[in-house]
């Protein structure tokens, strides 16, 4: 129940983050701690981090090279858990390392528009949601 | 040089695709019924013979004349407008050709063939009363093509070749005899008015239908090529450099009527032409040997060919390296050889591996990439995504009459013409002109546009990275596809504008011009947008010098440019800046720098992309 509620501000977040609205609520993100045990705790931090960035740019923000580095190293902590992951695991972290991609490539090419960040956020959700709320997620041999 | 503000280029190329996508999937479009349908350096053997190396190909109605087409084919890449004493002289022991094949067999049915020829006097040149020689291009002011002080220049003939049934050519009808080739472009001082120059170079036939010019011209060619190394690099940031900014070509225009093109001179019922440039040399070259004077190398044997041009990008991107020579001598007529090629092609798998995308190659109606096939290699059209004619290996996947060679009435009827797969350019010459042409041609809604036939301002490495990556592939995941339909280079535009009228292509750049290493720079900037403020930051210039500086530029409505702040970088040209814009509420606004570096008395600069930022 402790988890549904920590995840709600950020649904909510997630629901409207498909406009630029300029002034933003403050962005609440549940412990890693919250992260089931396994891979999902293992990536904990690195999805943290990619919401933080999702968020802001879902806020209108630029990607700035610091946010270019973040997408990239934190994509990259993803795409290594990704084989053996769970199938009730794997398609959410399949689609967050593709969306983190879209969003890469279109930074790196210098054609980011802001439409893509509420994409990337909601992607964000769900890998959230799949482990903190999901069943008990285990990497397989 | 301005830019539309980023959010507005991605609504406007989001509805246009929108339309675009409809209209392919909606039927038949410009076919019979209506009565209305790069490549620098890319091979081993030309990287080394520029003289022959085809750059581009182009293939368009001609904007100004609707019942003509313009052919232009390009050769001689990187051409440094400075590159003196000998600038760039075509090859004289060389065949350049336009192959048009009109029926749909993959083999050419009209060549337009044009051969040079040197008219030196540099040898015999006097030195007050003495013949002693020299190695000036022009030992004076050039202000016309027959002026004594040009003293190399080359002439041309221009020859149209038939076939017969078997694919034999007829004898050669001369068009064209000893005209004038523009002369490159020496410099203001050497030829002060190089536009009545290269007018002098525009012929026209002798029924004033047929236009042909041949000379130098600015290379219409825009693109990042340092795409290339970022892909090796697995890092595709910094792209948005137009490569060949200030770079020359030589260049063939050609405008003929329609009529002339078309399969039994009928362009109403045969409007689909295939296009493709190729060049020839001699099979054997004998080297003049050491301490030989008085005598020069030369070809014998016959002729050979040894470049081919139709798409862009094909022989670049698509071909690897070992099959690259091959290609280059290679005929449409064997194109099938290289169907595994487009249906499996290198670089969806670079960027999956870079940024973890997926590969259009991967899901099922993306399997052996139909839609790259019948954009590729047999255009598009009902019949070709069905299979009809041109079999279930080559099967397309878009379901549109748009410029397969089997919409022409010669392909359909009593007796038909066999159709083949073949990697060229293939015109709709029925698709009237588009009043305002959209740089993503088909992609971007506009039916006149690359790949139906191409136009100097198709843009079209945007296009291949769009295609490439699964625009047209159906079940691509909304997301993805959205995401890969902004995809581009960065570079949206030409460093020149084109012609309105022939020969269309942009004049060449001066060898006095501020050219390499004065103006070219990249540099990054980037911009965030705080509470109250915008924080406006550059730098890393890729050519630094000493008193660089960046301007930064506010895009206003009505797209007037406002100078807002000059920013000094450091002493070396290396620093990096910012400046801070304050705002007294939320304020959108569209941010671009101008970055100058200085090198002697030239200032050159070069522009970034208007970016639109918000302060909050």
């Amino acid at each position: 129940v402790l988890r549904h509620l920590a995840l709600l501000p950020l649904v909510l977040l997630a629901a409207c983050s498909g406009t630029n609205a300029p002034a933003r609520a403050s962005f609440s993100q549940p412990p890693a701690s919250a992260f089931a045990a396994g891979p999902c705790s293992a990536v904990a931090p690195a999805v943290l981090a990619l919401g933080k960035d999702a968020h802001d740019l879902a806020g209108g923000k630029e990607p700035s090279p610091a946010t270019s580095a973040s997408l990239k190293t934190n994509q990259q902590l993803i795409v290594a858990v990704q084989p053996g992951l769970d199938p009730a695991l794997a398609p959410s972290f399949s689609d967050l390392v593709i969306k983190v991609g879209l969003v890469r490539i279109r930074t790196d090419t210098n054609t980011y528009v802001s439409s893509l960040a509420p994409s990337l956020m909601a992607s964000y959700s769900a890998v959230v949601k799949a482990c903190t709320t999901g069943p008990a997620p285990t990497a397989t041999p | 040089m301005t830019r539309p503000p980023r959010s507005m280029a991605r609504r406007r190329s989001v509805a246009v695709l929108a339309i675009g996508a409809t209209a392919l999937s909606g039927g038949a479009l410009f076919g019979p019924s209506t009565s209305s349908a790069s490549s620098h350096r890319e091979a081993p053997y030309v990287a080394n013979d520029p003289a022959i190396d085809n750059t581009d190909v182009y293939a368009f109605t001609s904007p100004d004349n609707a019942s003509t087409a313009t052919l232009i084919a390009n050769w001689a890449p990187f051409s440094e407008p400075a590159g003196g004493p000998n600038f760039f002289p075509w090859a004289t022991d060389a065949q350049y050709n336009i192959n048009i094949d009109n029926n749909g067999d993959a083999k050419p049915d009209i060549t337009y063939r044009w051969t040079m020829k040197d008219v030196d006097v540099r040898g015999t040149t006097k030195h007050g009363d003495t013949v002693g020689g020299t190695f000036l291009y022009n030992d004076g002011p050039v202000n016309s093509f027959n002026d004594p002080h040009l003293l190399f220049k080359q002439t041309y003939n221009l020859d149209k070749i038939t076939y017969t049934a078997a694919g034999v050519e007829n004898p050669p009808v001369r068009i064209l005899t000893d005209k004038e080739v523009a002369p490159s472009n020496v410099g203001e001082a050497s030829m002060p008015n190089y536009a009545a120059l290269r007018q002098e170079a525009v012929t026209s036939g002798t029924t004033g239908a047929l236009k042909s010019y041949v000379g130098q011209a600015d290379d219409p060619f825009f693109l990042d090529l340092r795409i290339f190394d970022l892909l090796y690099g697995a890092n595709l940031k910094e792209v948005g450099f137009d490569t060949l900014k200030n770079f020359n070509v030589n260049t063939i225009s050609f405008q003929v009527p329609k009529a002339d093109l078309a399969a039994n001179g009928d362009a109403t019922k045969n409007p689909v032409v295939g296009v493709w440039s190729t060049t020839d040399r001699y099979t054997t070259r004998t080297l003049a040997a050491t301490d030989a004077a008085g005598v020069e190398s030369k070809g014998t044997g016959g002729f050979t060919q040894v470049s081919r041009l139709g798409n862009p990008l094909v022989n670049e991107a698509v071909v690897p390296a070992q099959l690259k020579d091959y290609f280059n001598r290679s005929t449409p007529a064997n194109d099938g050889q290289f169907l595994g090629k487009v249906q499996d092609p290198e670089v969806p798998y670079l960027i999956k591996n870079i940024y973890n995308i997926p590969n259009p190659n991967e899901t099922a109606a993306g399997k052996n990439r139909p839609d790259l096939v019948e954009t590729f290699l047999t255009g598009i059209s009902k019949k070709a995504a069905a299979g009809t004619d041109y079999g279930s290996l080559a099967k397309g996947s878009v379901s549109a009459d748009l410029n397969s060679l089997d919409l022409n009435a010669v392909a359909n009827g009593a007796n038909p013409v066999a159709q083949a797969p073949a990697e060229y350019l293939r015109l709709n010459m029925a698709v009237p002109v588009t009043a305002n042409p959209n740089r993503l041609g088909v992609l971007g809604g506009d039916f006149q546009g690359y790949p139906n036939g191409r136009r100097l301002g198709d843009d079209v490495i945007d296009i291949a990275i769009q295609a490439l990556e699964g625009v047209l592939v159906s079940d691509q995941p909304a997301a993805v596809k959205t995401a890969v339909s902004g995809l581009g280079d960065s570079v949206n535009k030409n460093d020149k504008a084109f012609l309105s009228t022939f020969p269309y292509i942009a004049d060449p750049w001066a060898g006095s011009s501020p050219h390499v290493g004065q103006t070219q720079l990249g540099y990054r900037q980037f911009f965030v947008g705080q509470r109250g403020y915008i924080d406006a930051h550059v730098g890393n210039i890729s050519v630094p010098q000493p008193g660089s500086f960046a301007e930064l530029w506010s895009v206003q409505p009505g797209n007037k440019e406002v100078k807002i702040a000059t920013l000094p970088l450091n002493a070396a040209g290396t620093g990096t800046a910012v400046y801070r814009i304050k705002y007294s509420a939320p304020t959108i606004a569209n941010l671009f720098f101008k970055v100058f570096v200085n090198k002697g008395s030239a200032v050159g600069y070069n522009n970034g992309l208007v970016t639109q930022v918000q302060s909050r």
